[in-house]
């Protein structure tokens, strides 16, 4: 019995081994055979398609073209918004997604990023990265084009003049933006004594330490400019803990007005109201918006939310393609090198606002970058296109804009 | 000794851990100047972090101590939060019957799911430690594919989350208890699980159904992680759904509570040193926050905390080992000078 | 024998191990009113067949009757259900509960009133259990950690009587007991056999089998040899039935010569221990001597060992190695010196059970086979097998694990990690323990050879007639102390020497 169990196991094992490396419907591809095919592509300024059907309705281009996803967390909240939005490019595109599982070592991303080379994908969408400047050198070594992860500076540095490199989307720091931006609602809202929540801070992870800092700068910037603003507790960690409940009781005993976090603050809502304090507290968190939230902010208990637009990193979509197309030359920087295309974020103040644009993180009814949005930036469509117009449409993005648009 | 003496000396002896670790830091944290610890609201931390991490403890002390790793404790918490939740999210009783029937859904739910891992464990004939880190990650998945992903969202309920008031809480626990307590102490179950404990092949020898004995275990684990569930909805008011083993963490509560508890038992019972230990556990965790130890320094004399206990409960029998030495040697050196003489 | 009193019958019972036959067509019967005993050497099939009676394994093929009925019991549990009862050579009870819980094991529901055990009910019926075998001394509301391990057997025997047992089985586990529980054990026995009941009484010791049983039964490799009544019991020929061929008169050492040379090569000085009794105690042992150490149980002897090879704690005194002048400081630096040492607790302090043959002999002896950093496999194969070869251990391969060898194999094993060293002085607590005639007559000339290499050996021994036969010089102790001094001669008897000790 427990041999019979231990073969099945394997033999679970080894298909599922095996549908990872090769998803159905590619048996018949030859590992790196579509990526060598184009290796000569980047020098090209002709496109390479004769005559490409510039249809609508997702048979451009002509071939398939095979993004990997690099992905850490396949439960993350933006990575399923992301999935949906393939989801509904792909009704008007002709590409596929080979997503990675949730990838925890720069070991495990290089072995998904083979995967993708012998699976015969044409590029990678750099989702996470821990292999930094040694990821993108490796799937320019197989031949595939590498779009995301313009935050690193060793990356642009390192392969900016790489052609297989494609550049990325660009917020400066964003998550040192986002702690700006939390506290700049904050005292838009005239809260002056603030609970820092910093969620992973004092544990080492960069994202959260860069969050801090720029409550951090916010709130120095706000005294010099005379505004009376400061730090009466901050609390560390996760929900869960005994520390956590702990800080967060000593927290709340404190006559705080304001509560900045790092972290969404969902799980502070039910402290503060079996506090008492609903009314004297007011909330700015680093968060995605969803469609519950709208109440809070309508109540006025939440007053800013700063979140990542959920489908920028579909825009290496359109990149990739362009590559494939043998565009590649026509989307660099003057200088040659892969262009960091500025964009921004929101930050969410009203209810009206939030509905809006959890509208669009979670129904999928609304894209901040629709199929319209998507085809302005391809060459084949849009002959005339430069790096400017791109950056233009990459940082249009507050509700206004996308609806100026529609 | 007599009867009576006997028992006073294990009430005293199972209380004292708790009376001594909160005097200690009642005068530490007013010694640095930090006055408020273990009382009013600090108390009520303490009461709390008590009753969530003793459930945990409980869970986790029934599997452990007959040497069942059980890694999936905390994905039966989410999971049974998860769906017990949200049922009792959507069917409208009158207060308080909507916070209790939640409590039901939830302890039921945990128990289906301490049945699942028990059925597991028994049919696989997998080390435990291995089955559950296949039936966490069984349960991660429910929990995540059920209710969009949503997880349990219940910040606007208030209604349905009064278990974090110390006297509910309390209540809660002491039912829990006196459950668990005749259960150990007056059933075959009982019997069975403290035999199977130190000498599982003897004691299955002898007709002790170990299969059924552990199911239980499981069933018991389950229905204590709901009742965690339920402590940490009512202080969070959310919960999110974990993938990739990350629910293992909430084990972490359960460690120093459950040595301190198997130390007591021989004295009292194991729930209650169990308990005692929760409340030790919580009284250092809250000491910490007060002297302003940041969470890194939090973890390391949580872990430290730990590990000077095991050094302490698996050495203290040296104490005993020196005395007899001592009075040895003194009778062999009185032997030698006499023959001296 | 009257038919009518059969009780137990087996037809052509067998018990493969793989290739190894344990059992081979043995049919054996077992009768009310009567004491019988099994005897043979180790691995010779004694405790397979009444494993298989009691439930523990089934039978490879066979046919097996109890009280006329066919029988096939599935676990011990449905054993013990049917009126057999047995006490085990390991370990039986389950520590960190009272007494009272381990002799009801299983059957605590016995005492629910109102869905409540009651545990005073519990106590009592346990105390009544041990007081119906004669062990009023011992408190059933006690835990099981608060007696001896020779008191624990016996609560082991209370909890088997306590479900009153047609037929007894007693494997081996009077090696364990103090006087005072073997007689209890026997008076057991024997009230059983005067109730018309039945009783298997399995013992290595043949004089102990000789007195108690009322008839014997021998088995060798698995075959049932002979079945001897009462008057036809005669030592000789038992032995020649249970080794299949004539012992011979060389057994022990053949010469009286006591002699030793002058040079002494231990020095035990005025040491007491942190464990057991010995106190104060002093003596020299020379080179190429083999010392005996005897006395009763409790008297300090084997801590006189582990004293000795720097495994025990000396509060008092020291233990010097006089060719090279260095106090002994611990187990590490007596291996240095050139010293081995035999544990008499074989399975717990002298081999790691779960390990190879392979790896257990070559622990002792890595320093003597290491090229450098290196232990090459080669080299440290020809170093096990020339140890296997030269104690003629019988395995399948050098790489099986040692828990399945029989008793005195796993002894030999034990021989081979400090034979294979090459050891100047050799320390052996109880080394014939649980060991059949053929591998003690086999020790005995590999100890008589080391000695006449020049090796000296300390025998630490609870039968008096091995450390008569073998010893060059022997040492009682009594109470921690030492209570006699003899030297070999032919005219020493065992009464002398018991004399001594009590």
């Amino acid at each position: 019995m427990k041999k019979f169990l231990a073969l099945l196991l394997a033999l679970v094992m080894v298909i599922g081994l095996a549908a990872c490396g090769e998803p159905a419907g590619n048996e018949s591809q030859a590992p790196a055979s579509a990526p060598a095919g184009n290796s000569e592509a980047p020098e090209s300024g002709e496109p390479v398609a004769e005559g490409p059907e510039l249809s609508a309705d997702g048979r451009y281009p002509a071939e398939t073209v095979k993004i990997g996803f690099v992905n850490y967390d396949t439960t993350a909240q933006q990575f399923l918004s992301l999935q949906d939005y393939f989801d509904y490019l792909d009704d008007y595109f002709n590409f596929e997604i080979m997503y990675s599982e949730s990838l925890d070592s720069a070991e495990a991303e290089f072995a998904f990023i083979e995967q993708c080379a012998a699976a015969g994908c044409q590029g990678i969408i750099g989702y996470y990265n821990e292999g930094r400047e040694e990821s993108v050198k490796l799937a320019s070594s197989l031949g595939m084009y590498y779009w995301g992860q313009g935050q690193d500076p060793n990356v642009q540095e390192a392969c900016g003049d790489d052609p297989y490199y494609l550049g990325s989307y660009y917020v400066g720091n964003a998550d040192y933006e986002y702690g700006k931006s939390v506290i700049d609602s904050l005292v838009a809202a005239d809260c002056h004594k603030i609970i820092v929540v910093t969620g992973g801070k004092d544990f080492g992870v960069q994202m959260f330490i860069d969050r801090y800092q720029g409550m951090m700068d916010a709130i120095q910037e706000a005294q010099d400019g005379g505004y009376d603003i400061e730090v009466v507790y901050e609390v560390p960690g996760w929900p869960g803990t005994e520390d956590f409940t702990a800080e967060q009781t000593s927290a709340l005993a404190t006559d705080a007005d304001g509560l900045a976090s790092a972290l969404s603050a969902l799980m502070w809502i039910q402290p503060i109201s079996a506090a008492g304090k609903m009314n004297s507290i007011k909330i700015a968190a680093v968060d995605t918006p969803t469609a519950d939230m709208v109440d809070l902010m309508a109540s006025g208990l939440f007053v800013g939310v700063a979140a990542e637009i959920p489908d920028v990193f579909g825009l290496g979509v359109p990149m990739i393609i362009n590559a494939v197309q043998g565009y590649g030359e026509e989307q660099r920087n003057e200088d040659g090198t892969a262009p960091l295309i500025d964009c921004g974020f929101w930050l969410i103040t009203t209810a009206e606002e939030m509905e809006y644009y959890s509208e669009i993180e979670q129904e999928g009814g609304t894209w901040c970058f629709d199929a319209d949005d998507v085809r302005s930036i391809l060459y084949d469509y849009n002959p005339e296109l430069t790096l400017d117009d791109m950056s233009a449409l990459y940082s249009a993005v507050t509700m206004e804009e996308i609806q100026a648009r529609r | 000794m007599s009867k009576s003496t006997r028992i006073l000396k294990n009430i005293v002896i199972t209380l004292a851990p708790a009376v001594i670790v909160y005097l200690f830091f009642l005068l530490i944290t007013n010694l640095f100047g930090e006055p408020g610890f273990g009382v009013g609201d600090n108390l009520r931390v303490i009461g709390y972090n008590m009753v969530y991490s003793g459930f945990i403890a409980l869970a986790v002390s029934y599997n452990l101590t007959s040497g069942r790793f059980d890694f999936s404790v905390g994905s039966v918490l989410i999971l049974s939060l998860i769906v017990g939740g949200n049922i009792a999210k959507e069917i409208d009783v009158p207060e308080p019957f909507g916070a209790v029937l939640m409590v039901v859904l939830v302890v039921l739910v945990g128990m289906l799911c301490g049945l699942i891992s028990g059925l597991f464990y028994i049919l696989l004939r997998l080390p435990p430690m291995v089955t559950s880190l296949g039936v966490a990650m069984i349960f991660e998945a429910i929990g995540f594919a059920l209710f969009d992903s949503e997880g349990l969202r219940l910040y606007t309920r208030q209604d349905l989350l009064i278990w974090t008031k110390p006297q509910n809480s309390f209540i809660l626990l002491a039912l829990v208890l006196i459950v668990l307590i005749y259960l150990l102490n007056f059933t075959k179950f009982g019997y069975n699980c403290r035999s199977l404990q130190t000498g599982q092949k003897n004691a299955v020898e002898v007709g002790v159904n170990e299969k059924t004995n552990s199911v239980v275990c499981y069933i018991i684990a389950g229905g204590l992680m709901g009742f965690a569930g339920i402590m940490y909805i009512s202080q969070n008011g959310i919960i999110a759904p974990q993938t990739g083993l990350s629910s293992s963490s909430f084990m972490m509560n359960a460690f120093l509570p459950m040595f301190i508890g198997n130390a007591l038992a021989k004295y009292s019972d194991r729930n209650i040193g169990v308990i005692v230990g929760a409340f030790c556990q919580a009284c250092l965790s809250s000491a910490l926050v007060y002297l302003g130890a940041g969470p890194s320094m939090q973890t390391v004399m949580n872990g430290v905390a730990v590990m000077l206990f095991l050094i302490y409960v698996s050495n203290n029998y040296k104490f005993a080992l020196h005395r007899a030495w001592r009075e040895k040697k003194e009778k062999a050196l009185g032997m030698t000078s006499a023959a001296k003489q | 024998m009257n038919e009518d009193k059969l009780i137990i019958e087996t037809r052509q019972l067998c018990k493969n191990f793989g290739p190894t036959i344990a059992l081979n067509h043995v049919d054996l019967k077992i009768y009310r009113g009567q004491i019988t005993g099994l005897i043979g050497e180790n691995g010779s099939g004694k405790s397979t067949i009444t494993s298989i009676l009691a439930g523990m394994q089934p039978a490879s093929s066979g046919e097996m009757f109890f009280k006329g009925k066919p029988h096939k019991p599935s676990t011990m549990i449905e054993g013990a259900a049917l009126g057999i009862g047995m006490i085990v050579q390991e370990q039986g009870y389950v520590s960190g509960i009272s007494i009272a819980q381990n002799i009801f094991l299983g059957e605590e529901g016995r005492f629910r009133r109102h869905g409540i055990i009651s545990r005073s009910a519990m106590v009592k019926a346990a105390q009544e259990a041990l007081n119906n075998i004669g062990c009023n001394d011992i408190d059933a509301s006690w835990y099981i950690e608060q007696i001896d391990l020779q008191d624990r057997k016996l609560v082991e025997l209370a909890r088997v009587m306590a479900s009153n047992p047609e037929v007894l089985v007693v494997d081996e586990t009077t090696t364990a007991l103090s006087q005072r529980g073997r007689s209890i054990i026997y008076d057991i026995m024997r009230r059983m056999r005067d109730e018309d009941k039945a009783v298997i009484f399995i013992s290595h010791d043949l004089d102990e089998l000789m007195e108690v049983c009322d008839r014997m039964v021998v088995l060798r490799d698995g075959n049932l040899i002979t079945d001897l009544d009462k008057p036809e019991f005669e030592p000789n020929l038992i032995k020649r039935h249970m080794v299949g061929r004539d012992m011979g008169e060389k057994y022990y050492r053949e010469d009286y010569d006591g002699t030793v040379s002058d040079e002494v090569v231990l020095d035990v000085d005025n040491v007491t221990s942190g464990s057991g009794l010995l106190i104060n105690f002093s003596m020299q042992v020379h080179k190429g001597e083999i010392l005996g150490i005897g006395g009763l149980s409790h008297c300090g002897m084997h801590e006189l060992g582990k004293v000795v090879f720097g495994e025990e704690k000396i509060l008092t005194g020291s233990v010097t190695h006089v060719p090279s002048g260095q106090k002994i400081r611990d187990a590490r630096h007596a291996i240095k010196l050139g010293m081995g040492y035999v544990s008499k607790d074989r399975d717990h302090e002298a081999l790691v059970l779960s390990a190879s043959i392979r790896d257990n002999i070559s622990s002792a002896g890595l320093d003597k086979i290491n090229d450098g950093p290196f232990i090459l496999p080669n080299k440290e194969k020809a170093y096990v097998n020339q140890q296997v070869q030269t104690l003629s251990i019988k395995c399948a391969s050098i790489n099986q694990n040692v828990q399945y060898l029989s008793g005195g194999n796993k002894q030999k094993v034990v021989f081979g990690k400090w034979i294979g060293r090459d050891c100047d002085i050799l320390i052996l607590d109880c080394p014939t323990r649980g060991v059949d005639v053929g591998v003690k007559a086999a020790m005995y000339a590999l100890i008589d050879d080391m000695k006449r290499q020049g090796k000296t050996i300390i025998m630490i021994s609870e039968e008096l007639a091995e450390l008569i036969g073998m010893a060059d010089r022997l040492l009682i102790l009594k109470d921690g102390s030492l209570a006699g001094e003899f030297q070999r001669s032919r005219q020493l008897t065992e009464h002398e020497i018991i004399e001594c000790m009590i």
